[in-house]
């Protein structure tokens, strides 16, 4: 028994001895190398695993089920013309008004972009694996987005040659959030609910609608406005609560990225 | 030189076994993409060597692991090699048989043990405000496909290498789940 406790005992202190040095940094050139050499396997199969689960195919079972999409992808195109040239018109509107308020803007925002290279395996998380660093100014606390400005999450752990993504339908994620609305109302977009994220906290009294756009609320440091989170698949309202509650679908699959930028903040560069 | 090579054989098996782990892991589909490989392995080297050299894999392979995680490092590193250590105790002196019953009996107990420490660390690192890990309604569930399906793979696996392998037989005065 004795000789049980003696080994239990050093490979405790083995592994104590383990996590001190990785929080270190003394074991960074073995995780990075380490990570080097499982990289390219790794983002293979990210990417193969990416093309298999195609779901964006659609089939149909005659021709008029192919005339109805079309007919609906039509008004959507059209809807989402008449919204550009909306959001066109209060961009312009916006900037003559920050002109004539004398608004300094500081912004000292550089982006750059990486690949996804591997996701977690663990079930108790939602995040991607980067192959961008602490070398390449990455910082905890970067956020990260698409190419069409759709916010994916937020940097939460950086080594030297790669760092960790929390995406937004994580269950630590939590964002500030605006709907675009009549009443531009705010609330916490969370995740944690699978594939979609909840937006919670919206007061009671304010009108929303199913396929509201939802995004960004600029209220938190080093979060811009206006970055697109997703649109109000459902809403959750009972009588008796002072807060709503909507279901939104991301506009971005989560499941599916292989390419995003990270949003490099001023400190980012010093 | 025998030794470098050896040495070199395992470390390239455990970039083979964390490879592996990561393709079941990114390939398959749900359920079979929770399937533990990596106990799956060290079960089967555990019946098949006898030897403790199987902690040591284990603690570098989950070492690996912990690279791609989000979870507080040192969770999965400390709840894979002591779950390993424990198990291989149980199979020195009570599993003792070699049979493809007695190696799911011990996949079971190792699944059972690694996330029970799994959830008792967690729980304590959130208590102690070190970590914001909520584990989700769902995780019983995707912990249970994962001890049955890999339990599954490996009494089948264990079967078919014990009618080619000496090495995985049990011999005559071993039959018997628990030692006398």
């Amino acid at each position: 028994m004795n000789s049980k406790i003696k080994t239990l005992l050093s490979i405790t202190i083995v592994i104590a001895l383990t996590v001190v040095f990785h929080f270190i940094g003394w074991l960074s050139p073995v995780e990075d190398f380490l990570h080097g050499l499982i990289k390219p396997g790794s983002q293979t199969l990210y990417g193969i695993s990416v093309s298999m689960n195609d779901e964006d195919e659609e089939f149909f079972s005659n021709q008029e089920e192919l005339e109805q999409a079309y007919q609906n992808l039509k008004t959507d195109l059209l809807k989402n013309k008449t919204d550009s040239a909306q959001l066109e018109l209060l961009m312009q509107e916006n900037e003559e008004l920050k002109k004539q308020l004398n608004f300094l803007e500081k912004t000292n925002q550089a982006s750059i972009g990486v690949n996804v290279i591997g996701k977690n395996t663990e079930p108790t998380g939602n995040t991607l694996v980067v192959d961008r660093g602490k070398v390449d100014s990455i910082r905890v606390g970067n956020i990260v987005i698409t190419d069409e400005g759709a916010l994916i999450g937020k940097v939460t752990s950086v080594e030297e040659h790669f760092s960790i993504v929390r995406l937004i339908n994580d269950s630590q994620s939590k964002v500030a959030g605006t709907i675009i609305n009549h009443e531009k109302s705010i609330g916490l977009v969370e995740g944690g609910y699978g594939i979609s994220v909840h937006m919670n906290f919206i007061p009671q009294n304010e009108t929303l609608e199913i396929g509201d756009s939802v995004v960004t609320s600029g209220l938190e440091v080093g979060i811009p406005r206006g970055l697109l989170i997703g649109k109000i698949e459902a809403i959750e309202k009972e009588a008796y609560q002072p807060f709503q509650k909507a279901v939104i679908s991301p506009f971005v699959n989560l499941d599916k990225i292989t390419l995003a930028s990270i949003i490099l903040t001023g400190t980012n560069l010093n | 030189m025998k030794f470098l090579g050896q040495t070199l054989l395992i470390f390239f098996s455990l970039i083979t076994l964390i490879a592996l782990s990561i393709a079941v892991s990114y390939l398959l589909p749900y359920p079979f993409s929770k399937i533990n490989i990596v106990f799956f392995f060290l079960i089967i080297v555990m019946m098949s060597r006898d030897s403790g050299l199987v902690v040591w894999i284990s603690f570098f392979t989950h070492f690996f692991i912990e690279l791609y995680s989000s979870t507080p490092f040192g969770l999965i590193l400390f709840s894979g090699t002591i779950s390993i250590l424990i198990i291989f105790w149980l199979y020195k002196n009570i599993f003792t048989n070699r049979s493809w019953y007695s190696a799911m009996t011990l996949l079971f107990v190792v699944l059972l043990v690694y996330r029970l420490l799994y959830i008792l660390i967690l729980m304590v690192l959130r208590w102690l405000d070190l970590t914001t890990i909520i584990l989700e309604k769902n995780i019983l569930l995707i912990f249970g496909w994962e001890i049955l399906l890999t339990c599954l793979l490996t009494g089948l696996f264990y079967f078919i290498l014990s009618h080619f392998f000496k090495s995985f037989k049990a011999s005559p005065i071993e039959h018997g789940l628990f030692r006398v």
